[in-house]
């Protein structure tokens, strides 16, 4: 008996062992940045993002880029100049040079796309949230939601800019104006679906406030559906805003954007043909690699991709 | 059933109603009223001459509904009759009758003007928003009946309702004197058959581009040349005209042309021309691109979910990646450049006209590129789901092919759906049709709405507002009905027991 308990020895207990819990180590942003950069395509976007973005916030701080002048104007021999090395985008009709002209206006392009998208995200998202929470609130909320949604955006936005006359805040306000009430519909739509599934009841049960339910329990489940949502409101304002400012309706002459600079140069789409494309050709590259860095990482952001 | 249908259909009037007010009171009260001379010729010719410019300035302000506006002379007969000798003497505006013209007038709300080379006086009253409001709806729908024409130059005409003939006595129809229109209801070969003129919408005058014609008759007469053949007036001449007699409403004065033509003064007739009006060119489009859309898209969605993951896919899903990321301006630019250079079509509308198909193809592409993009990832989507399904389980093991299942029982399945989608497809088309009538230059409401943005034709942007607005709030409607009709599970009235299932939108 004696020898065979010398035999054995008490081991203490390890305060340390018994509290690790064997199943891998998970963080949920780490997952979602790993996730996201397994993807090329997303990473050359990223990057054609990030350079687009910081040519367009810098280079206008040192062209001093003005639609409203034309210095060279009456230097014929640098009119209609193409595509090359002093101009890299070539020159237009007043022998302004295109590169500067295009900057300017990706500049404000992208400025009024983020400025309207976080507008209508962050309106949208917190009128929809609660919107999906209370139901004294949907009944009303669903009415105003049906007669806007039927009208057509761009005629409301044509409308909106025609009374309001041309302007970089009204355009602000006209792209903001109806479309926070489709993303506010839309989360409401997700909200309500899980808004009443077991966790949140077993919540409401214990006590959980509403605010606290919304934040915590509802919207964090809603982070993809949510990032899926912005990577298309960006291309979407893009386009309007272009549009907008194609018709006329949309910035005074002295802001220049990609949407104006396309609707002046259209006269020498036959004869200046880059004086056109180069312009189309930055617009759908800012919106197609935010689109696709945004879908990218929304498919990310979703917990069911990460192994 | 039938009580839900109504409270819809009054609920959608009452939607129109309502953004057609907010984007009236909004467009009256927010436009500067002096823009709207910025583009008309009179008063660019009148603008030197002091004396007559007040005068023209409101007369056109009335006009537009802004305020009242009377002149002395009209101050001074509505007071006291035309042609009496109080009259000539108010007509001196120093004189005690007209200070008692003036309270009179000045009571109602007016404020008085001299204009002072001329010495002539004015009186205008600003009309209050809602009471312009309630004219502009109250005036909105007309009803034309045998005491519409007042006219001093023919106080004995006839007013009577009739049944009469045609010009050339092959048709009967419905015929009125004293009526703005000679054919009140009145049968032809062209569609729909029956056609009335008693009842019709007024939105005012269109001003300054289609100087002064009525709103709705700019978006519905026809474009183009005019065609003509011979007609037999009533008279009895046989001339080559262009003359559509149906359309023939009243006219105070004939000149000696018409009266060789005319045996009653219903001379004022449109004239047939060879291309068709604004409202018809943008219907022709948005049917057109509709058709296509679906044409395209629906056989495509199958053929890529059948073929899931293969290059064929993966072409579609990078297609519906395309419209969504890249900006209408871009793309339609982009295909309008791919079908000129690579299958010579048009790059406008107006170069081969509209009496040539290949003017058609391009814009209809255009139109339809982005609804395409949203059919296919929904029908795609659906049948990928459905694949599934039980029944198509059941059916696979039944031994039936592929294209069977495809065709004969998820598509039956996804009608619903198709049929649900169709209010967002116009929806769709119509903010579509503004882009692309503005780009291939196709002269329809879209292109008009974006002129009249242009010279501040504000009586045009509402009425076009109003169009719009109508027939998005109409398809959506109807969409709604028509799922009814298919598929009678589907019930939208809340109070028929039993199963109830809701349509959400």
């Amino acid at each position: 008996m004696s020898n065979a308990n010398e035999k054995f020895q008490f081991v203490k207990i390890d305060e340390f062992a018994s509290e690790h819990i064997s199943a891998p180590h998970y963080s949920y942003w780490k997952s979602v940045f790993k996730q996201f950069f397994k993807s090329k395509l997303a990473i050359a976007m990223l990057i054609m993002a990030a350079v687009i973005f910081s040519i367009s916030m810098i280079q206008p701080l040192f062209s001093n880029y003005n639609p409203m002048a034309s210095p060279d104007i009456s230097d014929f021999s640098i009119r209609f100049n193409r595509p090359n090395l002093t101009f890299w985008f070539g020159t237009d009709h007043w022998g302004n040079s295109l590169f500067d002209a295009v900057w300017s206006g990706a500049r404000t392009s992208i400025t009024i796309a983020l400025l309207a998208t976080s507008i209508n995200m962050g309106l949208g998202i917190a009128v929809g949230a609660i919107w999906g929470y209370n139901k004294v609130l949907d009944k009303y909320l669903l009415e105003i939601y049906n007669v806007v949604a039927n009208v057509p955006f761009l005629l409301v936005a044509i409308m909106l800019m025609y009374v309001l006359g041309p302007g970089f805040w009204q355009l602000i306000f006209v792209l903001c104006m109806t479309e926070w009430l489709s993303v506010a519909y839309f989360i409401r739509t997700q909200v309500m679906i899980i808004r009443d599934r077991e966790y949140n009841l077993v919540s409401r049960t214990l006590g959980t406030n509403a605010v606290r339910m919304i934040s915590r329990n509802i919207l964090p489940f809603l982070t993809s559906v949510i990032v899926t949502m912005l990577s298309r409101e960006i291309p979407s304002i893009i386009s309007s805003e272009s549009f907008l400012s194609f018709l006329g309706v949309g910035l005074p002459p002295q802001i220049t954007s990609l949407g104006k600079l396309i609707s002046i140069y259209i006269t020498y789409y036959g004869t200046y043909p880059y004086l056109f494309w180069i312009p189309v050709a930055v617009l759908a590259s800012i919106s197609v690699s935010f689109y696709i860095v945004g879908q990218t990482f929304a498919d990310a952001s979703d917990p069911k991709t990460h192994r | 059933m039938k009580k839900y249908i109504l409270i819809r259909i009054l609920r959608s009037i009452f939607s129109i109603l309502v953004v057609t007010s907010i984007a009236y009171m909004l467009i009256f009260e927010f436009v500067p009223r002096n823009r709207v001379f910025e583009n008309d010729g009179i008063y660019a010719k009148i603008s030197n001459r002091p004396e007559q410019l007040p005068l023209y300035v409101n007369q056109k302000y009335e006009e537009l509904g802004y305020l009242n506006f009377s002149a002395q002379d009209e101050i001074c007969r509505d007071t006291y009759g035309a042609a009496t000798s109080a009259y000539t003497i108010c007509m001196d505006t120093t004189s005690s009758l007209f200070s008692i013209a003036q309270a009179k007038y000045e009571a109602k709300g007016y404020v008085f003007t001299t204009i002072e080379l001329s010495g002539v006086v004015y009186a205008t009253r600003e009309i209050p928003m809602l009471e312009r409001l309630w004219s502009f709806f109250s005036k909105m729908v007309v009803i034309d009946n045998p005491n519409v024409i007042q006219d001093e130059a023919h106080p004995d005409l006839e007013r009577k309702i009739y049944i009469g003939q045609n010009w050339n006595k092959t048709s009967y129809a419905l015929m009125c004197s004293g009526c703005e229109h000679k054919y009140l209801v009145y049968f032809d070969w062209s569609f729909p058959f029956i056609h009335q003129n008693v009842v019709s919408l007024n939105f005012g005058r269109s001003l300054p581009n289609f100087y002064g014609i009525p709103t709705l008759e700019v978006l519905t007469m026809d474009q183009g040349i005019n065609v003509l053949k011979p007609v037999t007036f009533p008279s009895g001449v046989t001339v080559d005209s262009g003359v559509l007699e149906y359309t023939c409403s009243y006219k105070s004065s004939l000149d000696s042309l018409d009266q060789t033509k005319f045996t009653d003064n219903y001379a004022n007739c449109s004239l047939n021309k060879d291309a068709p009006s604004m409202m018809g060119t943008s219907f022709i489009f948005g049917i057109l691109a509709l058709i296509f859309s679906y044409l395209i898209s629906i056989p495509l969605g199958m053929y890529m979910a059948s073929h899931k993951g293969r290059a064929i896919d993966k072409v579609g899903m990078a297609y519906i990646v395309f419209v969504i990321a890249v900006p209408a301006l871009a793309y339609i630019y982009l295909f309008r450049y791919i079908g000129s250079t690579f299958f010579q079509l048009p790059e406008s509308y107006p170069s081969l006209g509209p009496n040539n198909i290949l003017s058609y193809i391009m814009p209809t592409i255009s139109l339809a590129l982005p609804s395409i993009a949203g059919l296919l990832m929904w029908t795609r989507r659906y049948m990928v789901d459905q694949n599934t399904a039980d029944y198509v389980k059941f059916a696979r093991s039944k031994g039936l092919s592929e294209g069977q299942i495809y065709l004969k029982h998820i598509l039956r399945n996804a009608i619903i759906p198709i049929a649900h989608g169709l209010p967002g497809a116009i929806i769709g088309a119509i903010g579509g049709a503004i882009i692309t009538e503005r780009i291939y230059a196709i002269p329809g409401m879209g292109k008009m709405l974006n002129d009249s943005i242009r010279v501040f034709n504000n009586n045009m942007v509402i009425t076009l507002t109003f169009i719009f607005t109508s027939l998005a709030i109409l398809s959506v409607l109807l969409g709604d009905l028509l799922i009814t009709r298919i598929d009678p599970r589907i019930s939208l009235d809340d109070k028929k027991k039993g199963k109830k299932k809701h349509v959400k939108r």
